[in-house]
């Protein structure tokens, strides 16, 4: 769910870059999530009609196990030239291996985890950080999409109505 | 795009499936989702080697055409070689020589690059203990506690040190923790609901859709 939910982030990131001519350089460490990342932005070069020469997709898939991707990742942030770099997705302590390696050389850095182990990790290297359900309400706050407004709102009420439900259950327990 | 009249349907008639096998006890419905679940495998397994594909043509792209990072690729495109190899004729993943390689070369090479973390967490500490608010403020005092807490030193400074720094994780950590958990259970059911009712089709494409993308 974390890596569907950051397909979302993936869309609105490229549409915008590609309306300078450019696209953005993806990295996947799931071999199914690849092929969907990679349908993606060659669906929004496609659908682009700016005029400007758009540049070729680079979507890469890395490794398939966390240290080996981490390690790719790290790679890539030392020796080429990256202004922005997102990260979101399903992660474990290699974030931190790859976010720290980002910090004194990326100019802006972004990141997204739901792993509640991930998210010190996450703030401490992120100039803006996704945390927890935020990952999830990405599509609202950068496509706005009519169904994840919605789905986000009803997200705010279920989480109210849990809220409520735990006071009232802690009321009625001491009072009884 | 017709291709979404099948896609879509099926998508969702899969996903529904397996979602009811885990409310309804059926044996036909369980054969059939075992079945489903074998395809996904095997579609999962193809996925990998068209991954393995882009790697491969990356690096060997990159040998031809990038001279400074000629030996990682080559490095690379060699180890990948060897290894393929060495599974192929040893007799797959648990031969011996295939487990030479896990346990002389890729478990040690994962070991030491997880032990970099340390160094990492030092240095992002080091940058996360700059006081620029209250709420950093607050991170830095709560972040004392605790590592003062946890050290045989803290408990000779003050007695009460490790009861407050019990109580930290018991009570605010804790607290967090479960109020992030439930959030991140209501976003995967509202993106898997999204998902089984054809809503959020990563899968097609959405003609038309999409067109008023906002970064902020």
């Amino acid at each position: 769910m974390d890596s569907l939910a950051s397909v979302e982030v993936l869309r609105p990131v490229a549409q915008h870059l590609s309306l300078t001519g450019q696209m953005p350089l993806v990295t996947t460490g799931d071999a199914t999530l690849h092929l969907l990342a990679e349908d993606q932005v060659h669906r929004i070069r496609r659908g682009q009609a700016t005029g400007l020469s758009q540049a070729e997709p680079d979507v890469r898939w890395l490794a398939a196990t966390p240290a080996a991707y981490a390690a790719g990742v790290m790679g890539m942030l030392a020796r080429e030239p990256v202004e922005v770099n997102v990260m979101t997705g399903f992660f474990g302590a290699e974030y931190l291996l790859m976010g720290e390696v980002g910090v004194p050389r990326v100019g802006v850095q972004l990141g997204g985890a739901s792993e509640p182990t991930v998210l010190p990790f996450v703030l401490a290297t992120s100039r803006a950080a996704l945390l927890g359900e935020e990952l999830y309400a990405a599509g609202a706050y950068l496509a706005h999409k009519p169904w994840h407004l919605g789905s986000l709102w009803a997200q705010d009420m279920l989480r109210w109505l849990i809220a409520l439900s735990v006071v009232v259950a802690v009321i009625v327990n001491t009072l009884l | 795009m017709a291709s979404h009249l099948v896609s879509v349907p099926v998508a969702m008639g899969v996903g529904l499936l397996v979602l009811a096998s885990y409310f309804i006890v059926d044996a036909r419905l369980d054969a059939v989702v075992n079945q489903l679940i074998s395809i996904a495998a095997v579609v999962a397994a193809f996925a990998l080697f068209l991954g393995l594909a882009n790697l491969v043509r990356f690096h060997l792209k990159r040998v031809r055409t990038h001279p400074a990072e000629r030996l990682y690729s080559s490095t690379l495109l060699a180890a990948l070689a060897a290894t393929v190899t060495l599974g192929l004729i040893g007799g797959g993943p648990n031969a011996q020589w295939m487990q030479i390689v896990f346990n002389s070369v890729l478990f040690p090479l994962q070991a030491a690059l997880y032990s970099l973390l340390a160094f990492f967490i030092v240095t992002a500490t080091y940058r996360a203990f700059r006081v620029r608010n209250a709420e950093s403020a607050l991170f830095v005092i709560f972040a004392l506690v605790v590592w003062l807490g946890q050290t045989p030193a803290g408990a000779l400074l003050w007695e009460e040190l490790p009861a407050i720094k019990d109580w930290i994780f018991d009570v605010p950590v804790l607290a967090g923790t479960r109020g992030i958990l439930i959030g991140v259970s209501l976003g995967t059911l509202a993106t898997g609901i999204r998902v089984l009712l054809g809503v959020d089709r990563p899968y097609v494409e959405e003609t038309g859709r999409d067109t008023h993308g906002h970064l902020s």
